[in-house]
């Protein structure tokens, strides 16, 4: 104190200059929605053309699996393959070095023995550095003129992609919906060979290896000349090249071939509201601020909309603009926090009366924020949700340092002190319980911190912020308090409480003390508190679920076919019907006003995503797109949904899955399909969503080599298979160098339009002229797995469970386990097995993780107990007011799930755990005071009288300044409240019950006779209330 | 009541709230179906054939003799053209010979004939040996046969002498030349071969397992693309080892001809009839398991499974032999749910377009 009082000045103005810093720091520090999760994953797309999954899978990624399954820290990987693509996913634990994990993975894809040489090696995406994520995404379109892909690429590559690129912070413009990838086909026609008795194998070997090769040296004279030999050529030399002989006459490519470039890979159809769109998206660096990117992309648009495109009829649009609604979430926290300062205030003036002692108190909240907002700032965290809902949880508690401290101030005043003694004494005598208390509430964030699950991440932001708020609030009731009390306080003592009437507290002091006066009473509060809270804690426990679901401003809708169709088929029998009903749909009265909408249409499913305009009701708006947009499309199945501002936010998806295994396809596809029929049956209203077909539905006409006669004609069945290839989709020759770019080159048949046209070609065979087709093949239709999906390296029938409107994940996932569970004991086939995983795996392990950490804070709280109280027993007296808090989280839970759907999730958890570390303080006070009461000789009823007297207005006042604090966030609704609002409700409930019924319960507790430290002493009966010393 | 607060409260807000998933489905599945059309094509499978000739006769010499002249290959003539001409000039001389010999031979045979007849009439009277009287008959037979051989020498080296010009037998091509203008030819040395008009025929290869599906060859009808009729001539014993194929040989029905060069590769539709066959849409087909089917939807707009088999593709249409009458409706989209005698809702019963393509508004 002497300290504060000699340099009160400096600690003032340090304290006005770090306010200042961090108003200047919360405009640097990065805006997001959600705190950066390292999702453990790395990601590795495969292309490969015109190939079907099966191929895709015995080729690549069966050799792919073996050389990655051998990488450190693999938790769990999983590969879709359809045709022409595959996705493949590792899941790392959760403490791996990702840039060593990622430099392994590149390091064996280049290992795999056997890798086709016109298959480019995977991409990979690293989602620990943020690649999985997405700040924003564009459609590059028209309204003028139909565009086709090669107008898109034309005008990205030459006017777009350099300017975007440039933008700060981001990482990459991912275009794997839009691949701009060429190649170069030399597209016979089969009859032209054949009219020249040419084969396949006779105009392929003079393509091969067209590269310039240089030799060594030749000196002539004084001077060296390199040897160049040449061999590339451009495309009207290529034309050119001679391939064939016939008597005199030579034979040249173009007689028998075109030459021409094309996208190796089919875009998937988009349009923006009805126009043919090219999508692109960008990826950001970590740490960046979302907000500054989407301003600068929006920016960049503006100019090339107004500029470059303009002329070309071409226009940029976002897709979706996160800034939105982040800036809508964290301007709701900001509001949040503003209303919980003002009603913290106003609650501390109807017990204060004193504005100076309320300004003293208020002044800690923005030193102690701007003191968070430094640390954020330093620890290179981000303003989000998580974050801004911590500062505004810890709204209310900072100030409770300041309470305990003025308080004790204004008590010395009161006892007649003067000022500078008051502001010392009152100081030092709450120091060590202050900081004791304090501790105790930080500590609890350890076990969280230390949490393994990516669930938890969402949490390190919340336990900073609260922790560091907690330790800025004891730093200014030290230090700032005192130096600025000098100042502002008068030195004549001024309470409010002098004149309150003294029988008012006694009299609130003798009632909530009455339960120690009558043992029956004492018995029945601590059976209720303890035992009684206990049950009704698991009585009215909400259901389990692992995350919030707070709502976004979009819809989505999947039109699922039920059988892949070509890409043609998908546009025009699903994607222009949509366009076009829209378009007629829009522009009726009735319907709801839609700000934009966009389609993306592939052979497995068409996919929208709708902006209502704003003050659309969601649920009339989906309605009216089932029933007016959607309606009638044949053979397909409809998902809609509004979308979740948490969708990617955790590893493995938004929804559960089970994962069969142990079997061949066939006999999965069976158990699959079985099981999903009982699992709707047994759950109505459940969803069970085919990852991969149940059935083989995608037809494929096989080609069957006619060995004998291979045999025969000295073909092999490779030989056959070449040029079938060949016919088809392209032997693959090489690379050509056109320009200043080079392409996968290939040699391919003209497009048959028809089965037919393909028997009917002739192959000049070696030794035995022209035969067709037909003769070499036999062929029919079958049936085929339109995509294949393998977890851990296994074939996998893989089923994504949802659960009923409004039920929560963790009970359904319990029902489907025993559904599952008896099936296989009863009728599953031999050798199958499960594995759970998506949200089903991660509340699990969630769970388990969670039940440790409950059980450690519980543990470490216990044993700062024993340290702070110096007994085993005063230790488990504080623990035992643990279960009404609560209960009285678990009944905050219900009440707000009178108003609006409240699970238990894992953000919600978690403020059991802030709760616990909240709600000792007051116990801690109330039995430090009453062991100090007994050891200075008071008897147990007027210790316990005592103690609740004292610390009865510090404890009401800053349970209510916190309560008051969190309200808002507890209560008000808009964007993103749902990811916090459990989280309050717990903390506001757990609080509330603990003011009302913690004194009391306390009373009866310390009634009890293991308590007396002079069990002689001990009255069982009323005491006198002449008898009872009034503290103050 | 807490419970029955919250209970119904739930009830509502899972009433009115947006679903987190909701899956649509109408009672009757909509279909889009497409009419069967009829098919009077049969089963079709395509020979690979070309154009050959029934012979390619020779010309050739009737002597020994130097070729004066003859047409260039690929000339085209009309019947009895002049196409090749032999000197004549030895023949000639040697005629000449002949024919002088030949009146030496016939005053030989006549003064021998009259001899033998003074010594015929001696001998009555006894005053002649009869060995005498046999030499005068010797003499008289062998003047006489030396008179004939001579006379046949004559007439072949006359219808030597009138070959020597050759002319076409009939409209055609000179396909071959064997000899040379100038060149010395023996007689039967082939001078020319030559390729008559009407001497047209088609040769196909067919599969052996071709044949082997079809029931009677001769039932079958035979033509090239342009619609020209053929008739089956002849079917070759011989099957080729490596391939399997054997020949069939086909001469045009009815006098019809095409311009075929020899050698040209051609396809030749065979058409056999078969009953129950119709035309359907390729997206009218389904597969289970290793049987196509479709389904039909009946005057009820119920379904019903009906088995086929394929036959032939043409383009994005399938032949196929079933039950299935033509006009009957086909689904063609949304049947991937449906089971046997499901209700549907036909969507477009009256669009005839068989693709039902739809067209970007």
């Amino acid at each position: 104190m002497r300290f504060v009082d000699k340099y009160s000045g400096i600690i003032i103005a340090f304290s006005a200059l770090l306010v200042l810093l961090g108003v200047i720091s919360s405009l640097k520090l990065p805006n997001a929605l959600l705190p950066d999760l390292d999702q453990q994953e790395i990601a590795m797309l495969i292309n490969w053309q015109g190939k079907t999954a099966t191929e895709i899978e015995q080729v690549l990624i069966i050799p792919l699996e073996r050389q990655l399954a051998s990488i450190g820290q693999l938790k769990h990987s999983q590969s879709f393959i359809s045709n022409g693509e595959t996705w493949m996913r590792l899941f790392f634990q959760s403490q791996t070095d990702m840039e060593k994990a990622y430099m392994d993975v590149m390091a064996r894809i280049n290992q795999i023995p056997d890798w086709p040489a016109q298959v480019a090696k995977p991409l990979i995406f690293d989602y620990s550095n943020g690649a999985g994520s997405t700040v924003a995404s564009m459609y590059l379109y028209s309204e003028l003129e139909e565009l086709t892909p090669d107008d898109f690429r034309q005008a990205y590559r030459a006017h777009i992609a350099s300017v975007l690129s440039n933008v700060s912070g981001i990482a990459n413009i991912n275009l794997s919906h839009s691949p701009l990838a060429q190649r170069m086909d030399i597209e016979f026609d089969p009859k032209a060979l054949t009219r020249f008795s040419l084969s396949i194998d006779d105009v392929t070997e003079k393509l091969h290896d067209l590269i310039d090769r240089s030799g060594d040296k030749m000196k002539l004279g004084s001077k060296a000349y390199d040897l160049h030999f040449k061999g590339q050529m451009s495309l009207t030399e290529l034309t050119q090249l001679p391939v064939a002989v016939s008597g005199e006459r030579i034979i040249r490519l173009g007689e028998l071939a075109k030459v021409h470039k094309r996208f190796v890979t089919e875009w998937d159809y988009s349009s923006f509201e009805g126009h043919p769109a090219m999508y692109f998206s960008f990826q950001p660096d970590k740490k960046t601020n979302a907000l500054d990117i989407t301003d600068e992309l929006s920016a960049v648009m503006t100019e090339l909309n107004q500029g470059a495109l303009a002329e070309l009829g071409m226009k940029l649009s976002f897709r979706a603009n996160t800034s939105k609604p982040i800036k809508h979430a964290l301007s709701l926290v900001y509001t949040n926090i503003l209303l919980g300062v003002l009603l913290a205030c106003l609650f501390l003036y109807v017990f204060i009366r004193d504005l100076k002692v309320v300004f003293l108190i208020f002044v800690s909240i923005p030193v102690c924020l701007s003191l968070v907002i430094l640390g954020m700032y330093f620890g290179g965290r981000s303003l989000n949700v998580i974050s801004l809902a911590g500062m505004a949880l810890s709204v209310g508690l900072l100030l409770d340092a300041s309470i305990i401290v003025m308080e004790n101030i204004q008590r010395l005043r009161v006892e007649g002190l003067n000022l500078t003694e008051s502001l010392y004494q009152g100081v030092k005598q709450v120091r060590g319980a202050l900081i004791s208390s304090t501790l105790s509430s930080i500590v609890i964030f350890v076990p969280i911190v230390l949490m393994q699950s990516s669930t938890s991440q969402l949490f390190e932001d919340l336990a900073y912020t609260i922790s560091s708020a907690l330790i800025a609030s004891i730093l200014v009731a030290l230090l700032l308090l005192p130096a600025l009390g000098r100042r502002v306080l008068s030195s004549h003592s001024h309470m409010n409480d002098a004149d309150k009437p003294l029988s008012s507290r006694k009299k609130w002091s003798l009632r909530l003390t009455t339960p120690s006066r009558s043992r029956l009473q004492a018995n029945i509060w601590v059976g209720l508190g303890v035992v009684g809270a206990l049950m009704l804690t698991w009585w009215v426990m909400p259901a389990i679920d692992l995350l919030p679901n707070p709502k976004s401003e979009s819809v989505i809708a999947y039109v699922d076919f039920k059988e892949p169709l070509s890409q043609e088929a998908a546009v025009e029998q699903v994607a222009y019907v949509i366009e076009a009903r829209f378009a007629k749909e829009r522009v009726k009265p009735e319907a709801p006003a839609l700000t934009t909408y966009i389609l993306s249409c592939n052979p497995g499913y068409c996919y929208l995503n709708l902006r209502p305009s704003e003050g659309v009701d969601y649920a009339r708006f989906e309605q009216w797109l089932e029933t007016r947009i959607l309606n009638d499309l044949p053979d397909t199945d409809l998902y809609i949904r509004q979308s979740n501002l948490l969708g990617g936010a955790i590893q493995g998806g938004d929804r559960s899955r089970v994962d069969l295994k142990g079997l061949s396809l066939a006999e999965l596809q069976q158990a699959g399909q079985a099981l999903k029929d009982i699992i709707k049956e047994r759950i109505a209203g459940s969803q069970v969503l085919e990852t991969v077909a149940l059935s083989n539905n995608a037809t494929q006409i096989e080609f069957t080599p006619k060995a004998d006669k291979l045999a025969y004609l000295g073909l092999s069945r490779a030989d056959l298979n070449r040029y079938l290839v060949a016919l088809t989709d392209g032997e693959y020759l090489g690379r050509f160098s056109a320009g200043n770019e080079s392409f996968p080159f290939y040699f391919k048949g003209q497009e048959v339009e028809h089965i037919e046209q393909l028997l009917e070609t002739e192959l000049m065979i070696p030794n035995h002229g022209l035969l067709p087709l037909r003769d070499l093949v036999d062929t029919q239709m079958v049936l085929a797995p339109s995509a294949i999906f393998r977890a851990d390296n296994e074939m996998t029938i893989s089923l994504g469970v949802v659960p009923p409107n409004g039920q929560p994940m963790g009970p359904f996932v319990d029902q489907v386990k025993v559904i599952v569970s008896e099936y296989i004991k009863e009728q599953g086939p031999h050798g199958l097995y499960v594995a759970y995983q998506g949200q089903a795996g991660e509340l699990d392990s969630f769970l388990k993780e969670f039940l440790l950490t409950f059980l450690v804070s519980l543990l470490v709280l216990f044993l700062l107990m024993r340290i702070a109280l110096g007994s085993w027993l005063f230790a488990i007296a504080v623990m035992s007011s643990m279960p009404l808090a609560i209960a009285g989280g678990m009944l905050g839970l219900n009440v707000l799930n009178l108003f609006m759907p409240q699970d238990l999730d894992v953000i919600t958890m978690i403020g059991f755990i802030i709760l616990m570390g909240l709600v000792i303080n007051n116990a801690i006070l109330l039995v430090g005071e009453f062991k100090t009461g007994m050891q200075e000789g008071s008897t147990q009823q007027v210790a316990i009288y005592r103690a609740v007297s004292m610390r009865m207005r510090p404890i009401f006042m800053s349970t209510g300044t916190s309560i008051f604090g969190m309200l808002p966030l507890m209560l008000t609704p808009g964007d993103g409240a749902e990811i916090y609002r459990g989280l309050a409700g717990v903390i506001v409930g757990g609080m509330t019950f603990s003011a009302l019924f913690t004194l009391g319960f306390m009373s009866a507790l310390l009634s009890l006779p293991v308590f007396a430290i002079k069990p002689e002493e001990q009255k069982v009966s009323a005491v006198d209330e002449e008898e009872l010393v009034d503290p103050i | 009541m807490y419970c029955y607060i919250k209970m119904v409260s739930r009830s509502l807000l899972t009433l009115s709230l947006l679903t987190a998933f909701s899956l649509f489905a109408d009672d009757k599945p909509l279909v889009h179906v497409t009419e069967t059309k009829q098919w009077d094509g049969g089963i079709q499978k395509t020979l690979y054939c070309r154009g050959d000739v029934l012979f390619r006769p020779h010309i050739s010499s009737h002597v020994q003799a130097q070729l004066d002249w003859i047409l260039p290959v690929d000339t085209e003539v009309k019947k009895g053209d002049l196409i090749a001409k032999q000197n004549d000039f030895y023949l000639v001389q040697t005629l000449a010979s002949l024919t002088s010999r030949l009146a030496a031979a016939k005053a030989q045979a006549s003064f021998s004939a009259q001899e033998y007849q003074r010594i015929q009439s001696l001998d009555k009277q006894d005053m002649v040996s009869v060995s005498d009287l046999s030499r005068a008959e010797l003499d008289a037979q062998v003047s006489k046969q030396g008179y004939q051989a001579l006379q046949a020498e004559q007439r072949t080296l006359k219808h030597q002498i009138a070959h020597l010009d050759h002319y076409a037998p009939a409209d055609g091509k000179v396909f071959e030349l064997n000899a040379q203008p100038g060149e010395w030819v023996e007689m039967g040395d082939s001078l020319l071969v030559f390729l008559p008009m009407d001497n047209q025929e088609v040769v196909c290869r067919m599969s052996l397992d071709l044949y082997q599906q079809v029931e009677q060859l001769s039932l079958a009808s035979f033509y090239l693309e342009e619609g020209i009729s053929l008739q089956l001539n002849r079917l070759a014993s011989e099957v080729n080892e490596a391939d399997q194929t054997f020949n069939l040989h086909f001469n045009f029905k009815g006098g019809a001809s095409a311009a075929l060069f020899l050698g040209q590769r051609v396809t030749v539709k065979m058409q056999m009839h078969a009953d129950d066959l119709s035309l359907i849409a390729y997206d009218a087909l389904n597969l289970n398991d290793n049987e196509y089917y479709v389904w039909q939807v009946d005057e009820d707009n119920k379904v019903k499974q009906v088995p086929i088999k394929i036959v032939d593709t043409l383009g994005q249409h399938a032949v196929i032999q079933s039950p299935i009458k033509v006009g009957q409706w086909l689904v063609v989209r949304g049947g991937k749910s449906l089971k046997q005698s499901d209700a549907v809702i036909v969507a477009n019963k009256n669009d005839t377009n068989v693709n039902n393509a739809k067209v970007r508004l």
